[in-house]
C-alpha cells in the first residue's frame, strides 16, 4: 500500500472522530480507563483513589467499573496522562 | 522509630542485598528523597504546608538457569506530613513482589507474591459494606500466575490474580462505646478477587490476525453483583510500507462489559465498536513520527483519544519528544501538550527539562479551559553503568481545582537508566 495512501487514511479517520466529538454524542455511560501503552504502573492512581478501584495487574493499573465512581482524582494525578 | 522509616530501612537493606547478590542481574531502579511544598487549599489547608517525601522502585531480574529467573520489585512510597497532600489516601505504601519465571518452548510461565502495605491510610469507602461502617485499608496479598507464548501463527497471553484485600471495619460514629469496636459488624475483615486475563491472537492470512480476550472479575464474599465479565473479539493488522520507513497499524475490536452494579448505576453494559488507527514513520532510524487514534462508540456513548508525537533519539541517550495528546466526548476530557527531554551534554552531566500543560474540564465546566501545568529541571550526573544520581526541581500548578493544590518538589536521588 502507497505512502501517501496510509498517510491519507489516518487523516481521514482522525477527522470523521473530531466530526463525531462535535456531533453531540454525549459521554454518558462512559467507564474511566487506563490506557495500558501508556501507564507506568507507578500507582499514584492507587494512592488517590478513595474507592478501593484500582489494582495493579501485570505491572498496569486495571480500574474496577464496579467500585469507581468516576470523582476523577486519578485522572487529575497521573503523571503519565493515561486514564482516560 | 516512625513504620515508614523502618519500612524504609527495610526497603533499602533489601535492595542493597539484592544488588550485591546479584551482579549478572539486570536492575532497574531509582530511589529519591524530596522536599515537597504546597500552597493553601481550603478547606483542607488554610497556609501552606512542607514535608518530606521519600519514593524508591527497585526491579531485579536474575538468571538462574538458562530456562529460570528469579523475579523481585520493591516499591515505597511515603509522606511525611498527611496533611501536605490532602488528596493522597494513602500516605504510605510499601510494594513487594516475589516470582519465578521459566522460559521454555512452552512459553513464559510466571508465578508470584504480592504484597501492598498501607499504613498510617485514610478510611475508604466500598460497595457492599455493612451500614454505619467505614473501610480502614492495612494490606493486600496477591498471588499471580501467567503464561504467555507466541508462536508463527498464534499467540496466547493468560493471567490469573487472587487479591486478599485485608481491612479493618470501623464505625461512622466516633462517639460509640470502645469495647463494641471489635464486635461484628466492626473489626478486621478481609475481601477476595480473582481477576483473570486471556487473549488469543490467530493469523488468519498475513497481516490480518483475529484476536479475542477476555477479563473476569469474580468477588469470592460479596454477591455477583461485583463481579465482571468483559469480552473482545476483533481483527488486527500491521502494514509495513516500502524500505520499512512507514508501518501502519489498525484494529477493529467489538467489547462487551458486563457488570450488575455498573448496570444498576447507569454504566457502560453492553456492545461498543473500537477502532484504533496507528503508524509510525521512521525518518531516520531514531527519528520518529507517531500518531494514534482511538474511538469507541457504543449507541450513547463515544471515547475519543487520539495522540501525536515527534521523538529524536541520539547515541549517548539523549532524546527530545514532542507529544501532543487529546481525549473527547468521556468524562474528563482533556488536551495536553508536552515536550521532554534528556541531553546527556558529556560523560558526567546532563540536563532534562520538561514541560506539559494540559486543558480541560473539571467537574460541572461546560469549556475547556487551562487546569493543569508541570515544570521540571533536572540535573544528571551519570556514575557508572548506567547509574546516576540526579536533583530535580518540579513545580505542579493547578487551577482553582477543589482538591489539588499547587506544589513545588525538590528532590535529590540515585537511578539507573
Amino acid at each position: 500500500m502507497g505512502k501517501k495512501r496510509l498517510t491519507a487514511i489516518t487523516f481521514v479517520i482522525t477527522l470523521i472522530s473530531l466530526i463525531l466529538t462535535g456531533c453531540g454524542l454525549e459521554p454518558r455511560n462512559a467507564t474511566l480507563q487506563v490506557k495500558p501503552t501508556a501507564c507506568i504502573g507507578c500507582n499514584e492512581c492507587g494512592g488517590v483513589c478513595g474507592y478501593d478501584a484500582i489494582r495493579i495487574i501485570n505491572g498496569k493499573a486495571v480500574i474496577d467499573p464496579s467500585k469507581c465512581v468516576k470523582c476523577g482524582r486519578c485522572v487529575e494525578l497521573c503523571p503519565a496522562y493515561a486514564i482516560y | 522509630m516512625n513504620l515508614q522509616y523502618k519500612l524504609l530501612a527495610i526497603s533499602m537493606m533489601t535492595a542493597l542485598c539484592s544488588y550485591i547478590s546479584a551482579m549478572e542481574s539486570q536492575i532497574q531502579m531509582e530511589s529519591k528523597a524530596a522536599f515537597v511544598s504546597t500552597a493553601p487549599l481550603s478547606p483542607f489547608n488554610t497556609t501552606e504546608k512542607n514535608g518530606f517525601a521519600l519514593y524508591t522502585d527497585f526491579n531485579v531480574s536474575r538468571p538462574f538457569t538458562e530456562n529460570l529467573s528469579i523475579l523481585f520489585n520493591q516499591r515505597l512510597q511515603g509522606y511525611g506530613t498527611k496533611s501536605v497532600f490532602p488528596e493522597r489516601q494513602l500516605p504510605v505504601e510499601n510494594y513487594i513482589y516475589a516470582g519465578i519465571r521459566l522460559d521454555g518452548n512452552y512459553g513464559i510461565l510466571q508465578l508470584g507474591e504480592s504484597n501492598q502495605l498501607f499504613p498510617d491510610s485514610k478510611h475508604l469507602s466500598m460497595p457492599n459494606l455493612p451500614s454505619g461502617t467505614k473501610l480502614h485499608p492495612r494490606m493486600i496479598n496477591g498471588v499471580d500466575a501467567s503464561w504467555n507464548i507466541e508462536k508463527e501463527r498464534f499467540d496466547v497471553s493468560a493471567t490469573t490474580t487472587y487479591f486478599v484485600n485485608s481491612f479493618t471495619l470501623v464505625p461512622n460514629n466516633k462517639s460509640i462505646d470502645p469495647v463494641l469496636i471489635d464486635l461484628p459488624p466492626y473489626g478486621k475483615a478481609y475481601d477476595a478477587d480473582l481477576w483473570t486475563n486471556i487473549n488469543i491472537g490467530f493469523l488468519l492470512f498475513s497481516p490480518i490476525r483475529i484476536e479475542a480476550g477476555t477479563l473476569l472479575k469474580n468477588d469470592l464474599n460479596n454477591s455477583n453483583s461485583c463481579n465482571l465479565n468483559d469480552y473482545q473479539l476483533g481483527l488486527s493488522a500491521t502494514h509495513a510500507g516500502a524500505r520499512k520507513k512507514l508501518f501502519f497499524d489498525w484494529a477493529l475490536r467489538e467489547h462487551y462489559l458486563g457488570s450488575e452494579s455498573v448496570e444498576a448505576a447507569g454504566g457502560s453494559v453492553g456492545f461498543s465498536t473500537q477502532c484504533i488507527m496507528r503508524m509510525m514513520y521512521k525518518i531516520k532510524p531514531k527519528f520518529l513520527i507517531s500518531c494514534v487514534s482511538d474511538i469507541e462508540l457504543s449507541s450513547d456513548m463515544l471515547k475519543l483519544r487520539y495522540e501525536a508525537s515527534i521523538r529524536k533519539q541520539w547515541k549517548k541517550g539523549s532524546t527530545v519528544n514532542f507529544s501532543h495528546c487529546g481525549t473527547s466526548g468521556v468524562l474528563f476530557p482533556r488536551q495536553i501538550t508536552s515536550l521532554k527531554s534528556t541531553l546527556r551534554l558529556f560523560d558526567h552531566f546532563g540536563v532534562a527539562p520538561d514541560i506539559s500543560i494540559a486543558f480541560g474540564k473539571t467537574g460541572t465546566d461546560s469549556r475547556y479551559k487551562y487546569y493543569r501545568s508541570d515544570y521540571a529541571l533536572e540535573l544528571l550526573f551519570p556514575l557508572v553503568n548506567r547509574i546516576e544520581a540526579f536533583g530535580k526541581y518540579n513545580f505542579r500548578q493547578y487551577s482553582d481545582h477543589p482538591l489539588f493544590s499547587s506544589r513545588n518538589i525538590i528532590a535529590l536521588g540515585i537511578r539507573t537508566w
